[in-house]
């Protein structure tokens, strides 16, 4: 069963008011959260050597095995 | 009124006790507070209060409640019984021969209460005792049981009726009272089964030991209230149905300065403080200076655990906070109460309040450094607490600013709104980066295409690690601009977009804004997710230019398809066997090796190297292993399902029954095999299995391959030694290219393909200019939107619960894993 994003009560979607949270108490609180900018993901740093392959989320080499550039 | 009393002989000191009769009588509201059912109800305090005494000084176990059928209700104890010999001091006043019993039971004040030290902290001392419940009944009989006899009077109206009856011997001890209200006093003499329950209830909590039974002679229902941990039972009692957040009740029992306290506490998950508060047994509802020393303490106490442990961060709960979802039971016994308020049901000596203080204090302050656990989840209830308080006023905040805004028509500053208003069409593109918000804007159809540019915001969240969030700012901007609302105000009728798309780098950052995106969709406009109207663009990553065409690849796999199909052409693969392979052949050699490629490095990605695996083939079928299995301190290859089964019944036999399963991803975690004697002893024989899934892919090329007469080896560079010449080459027109193994003929000729393209990868949506945005992800016509679903947004929701987790390390592990296939990110 989901948990609540708050307080981790189990959760029924279709049961409660104020789904995916427990109740209104707790979606006012992830609410304050957004608007504290209290939720944070990690920033993850783009790479330094610029240019032709940056350090992007594919590894930087199109194809495999390439010894030297284009 | 007085006239039937009146009888010759009655001296002044006569008319004096009598004149207390008519007093109680004509003011019964100063001694039981009113007529209506509470004073009533008091009637049977007053006299339970006795024996309760006699209980609490040990004299009694055990009383007896019991609503006769005729309406008058009988108090029984085992107690010493009232002493029914001739009273001197009372006799010499009255000048005749005056009991004990008929002094309690007639003269108000005469109680042995009154001299201090018979009962130390005696509860009836609030009321006045049995003498007023006389006056107040129609009638009233006492039987004391007491050396061995058994002993009767009855009073009419407080009006003895004749002397103390000798009735017969006994070897049982007690006092039974037997009283009918007086219908002249009381408008309604009719009790209520519940209320004297709860009160009887209440009595046995707050005086452990003692045994209660209350039964109603008409409705034959019979109580019995015994709680030998008293009010810590109380407190279990009244959180029978809520969930309590720690399983143990706290308990502070103590003793100064005359003053006994006996607390307990427990805290639920519920939103509300629940406290029962009593002064000699007395409910305080007013509560009064051991209520306030209580709280004080509970609230330093928490407060300062809170902050030397770090669990407070920037907010500090109030009291109000801390006592969210605690339940308490405060009972006091102090000897000279002072009662103060409206109902006199507040406490007013104000030295309970700094010894109830700093005992609950020392004692709080111990168990929290004790119970570290404990203390945490009664903290953080504290935190949420201080927490929703101060998030319900934002919220509010926002709602009223919201009410302004539509008056106003404030749209965020930041929002390039389309010109049309018929929302069917309306569109809002939520795109990251200004740069990218301003080419989108330039190639957006202005009439139904709305543009709002939302930047992460860098926070520095610890020394060495930087966190990106949603601003305040942004968050607010994209509530007003949809329009909808949101919580319990949101109105899907009012959104001003039929589509919310959101557009995102293509690159772990973008994925990360896209996860806290979704994830508050899903949390907070719930309702617009479920209902469909949250989209998900598909910015391409590729632009090819072949001499002036240009066009547009969305993944990485297309591409490869591309420059494959394209590299293909005219070339010549030469196994150096003297083979020239081309043509159709060609192709279906490229395709099978690509179809092995994903496999391969799926499987090297475990730590497992072709080579090695190689030598690990089926000997009978050629085949691969697919599975790879520990069992204590062994290790296992086997290329078939059946030969894995066979393994285990074999093991299953061996041990006489099912076998201990561990967890394959516990394996994996260390993709180095572990040797056997690093193998930790309670893993010994635990059956892990780890399956390979991505050998079956590679054992069915594989046998492709052998058709087309190529063998594993072919797979990885030969050990060769002293030939320069290439083992293979791929020929193209006058070119050679000399090829180390078989997997380099797939590089080698997408490498072909390349000639003569140029290939932009785009690395973020803003180095794509107006037209290119236009055409390849805002264009309907060429554009490809994925809409989300509520699986995609909870998923979303998960992922984000773990990028925000606390612990450092596993959200790392998660971000680095998933770093690698930013695919899987894709929701």
């Amino acid at each position: 069963m989901p948990r609540c994003p708050v307080c981790s009560a189990n959760v029924d979607l279709n049961a409660v008011v104020t789904p995916p949270f427990c109740s209104e108490r707790c979606r006012v609180i992830d609410l304050g959260r957004w608007l504290d900018e209290a939720y944070a993901v990690p920033e993850i740093r783009r790479g330094d050597d610029d240019e032709g392959d940056g350090e992007g989320p594919i590894p930087p080499e199109l194809l495999r095995g390439d010894e030297d550039e284009g | 009124m007085a006239d039937e009393t009146r009888t010759p002989g009655y001296t002044s000191e006569d008319l004096l006790h009598l004149s207390d009769r008519e007093h109680v009588r004509e003011r019964f509201g100063m001694y039981i507070g009113d007529n209506t059912a509470r004073g009533l109800h008091h009637l049977v305090y007053e006299v339970v209060d006795n024996s309760i005494d006699e209980c609490m000084a040990n004299y009694a176990k055990r009383v007896s409640v019991m609503v006769n059928v005729d309406g008058s209700v009988t108090v029984e104890d085992d107690g010493r019984g009232i002493p029914v010999e001739k009273h001197a001091q009372l006799s010499e006043e009255m000048d005749r021969d005056v009991s004990t019993l008929e002094g309690v039971m007639t003269v108000l004040k005469f109680g042995g209460k009154f001299q201090k030290g018979a009962y130390q902290t005696s509860g009836g001392l609030h009321g006045v005792g049995v003498t007023v419940v006389n006056f107040l009944s129609e009638w009233c009989e006492v039987e004391v049981s007491r050396d061995g006899h058994l002993w009767q009077q009855e009073y009419e109206r407080g009006v003895v009726t004749g002397p103390v009856r000798n009735v017969g011997t006994t070897t049982r001890t007690g006092t039974k009272t037997t009283f009918k209200p007086d219908p002249q006093i009381f408008p309604s003499t009719k009790f209520s089964f519940d209320i004297l329950a709860r009160r009887l209830q209440e009595l046995a909590f707050l005086n452990s030991g003692v045994r209660i039974v209350f039964s109603d002679a008409a409705s034959g229902q019979t109580e019995e209230y015994f709680y030998e941990r008293g009010i810590v039972e109380y407190v279990e009692w009244l959180n029978r149905s809520s969930d309590a957040i720690h399983a143990d009740v706290i308990s502070i029992v103590g003793e100064q300065e005359g003053v006994s306290f006996d607390i307990a506490m427990q805290y639920t998950g519920e939103f509300t403080e629940n406290l029962h508060s009593y002064v000699n047994n007395i409910s305080t509802t007013e509560g009064g200076t051991h209520v306030s020393g209580f709280r004080a303490a509970l609230t330093r106490s928490l407060n300062a655990y809170g902050k030397k442990t770090g669990l407070y961060k920037d907010l500090v709960p109030t009291g109000d906070d801390v006592r969210e979802g605690l339940t308490a039971v405060v009972s006091v016994r102090v000897p000279h109460p002072q009662f103060q308020g409206q109902t006199k049901t507040k406490l007013g000596n104000g030295e309970v309040e700094g010894i109830i203080n700093s005992a609950v204090g020392d004692f709080l302050a111990k168990y929290l450094e004790e119970n570290p656990k404990n203390a945490k989840a009664i903290v953080q209830k504290g935190v949420l607490a201080a927490e929703a308080r101060a998030a319900a006023l934002k919220a509010k905040a926002l709602l009223r600013e919201r009410k302004g805004a539509l008056s106003g028509g404030g749209l965020p500053g930041k929002l390039r709104d389309c010109t049309s208003r018929d929302v069917a069409r309306c569109e809002l593109y939520l795109v990251e980066g200004d740069s990218a918000g301003g080419s989108a804007e330039g190639g957006r159809h202005r009439e139904y295409q709305a543009i709002l540019p939302l930047r992460g915001k860098i926070i520095n969240a610890y020394k060495s690690r930087e966190d990106k969030v949603l601003a305040n700012e942004e968050v607010r901007s994209v509530i007003s601009a949809i329009g909808a609302g949101i919580g319990t105000d949101a109105d899907l009728g009012k959104r001003r977009y039929d589509k919310i798309v959101i557009m995102t780098d293509a690159d772990v950052d973008g994925s990360h804004i896209r996860t806290l995106l979704l994830t508050f969709f899903y949390r907070q406009m719930y309702q617009l997710v479920a209902a469909g109207h949250v989209y998900v663009a598909q910015p391409p990553l590729f632009r090819v230019r072949n001499k002036k065409q240009v066009y547009y690849v969305q993944t990485e796999e297309e591409m490869k398809t591309q420059l494959l199909d394209q590299g293909l052409g005219e070339g010549v693969f030469l196994p150096g066997d003297g083979r020239e392979i081309s043509g159709p052949t060609m192709q279906k050699l490229c395709r099978t090796l690509a179809g092995l490629e994903d496999a391969l490095v799926a499987l090297e990605r475990r730590g497992i190297s072709l080579r090695d695996h190689a030598a690990r083939r089926d000997a009978a079928t050629a085949k691969l292993p697919m599975f790879h299995v520990y069992f204590g301190s062994e290790e296992h290859w086997f290329s078939s399902r059946e030969q894995l089964e066979a393994f285990v019944k074999g093991k299953e036999k061996a041990s006489g029954g099912a076998l201990a399963v561990g967890r394959a991803e516990d394996a994996q975690a260390t993709p180095a095999a572990p040797s056997a004697d690093a193998k930790p002893a309670e893993h010994e024989d635990q059956l892990v299995i780890v399956d390979l899934h991505e050998v079956r892919s590679i054992n069915s090329g594989l046998a492709e391959l052998k058709e087309m007469g190529f063998g594993i080896e072919a797979l990885f560079p030969e050990d060769r030694t002293g030939t320069e010449d290439a083992r293979y080459s791929l020929r193209r027109g006058e070119n050679v290219i000399g090829l180390e193994d078989l997997r380099s003929l797939l590089s080698a000729v997408r490498r072909a393909g390349e000639k003569g393209l140029s290939i932009t990868r785009f690395k973020g949506l803003g180095e794509m200019n107006a037209e290119e945005l236009r055409d390849t992800t805002l264009d309907p016509a060429n554009r490809t939107l994925l809409r989300v679903t509520m699986t995609d947004a909870a998923a979303a929701d998960d992922l984000f619960r773990v990028l925000m987790g606390e612990k450092v390390e596993p959200r790392r592990e998660f971000i680095e894993r998933h770093a690698l296939d930013v695919k899987n990110l894709d929701v």
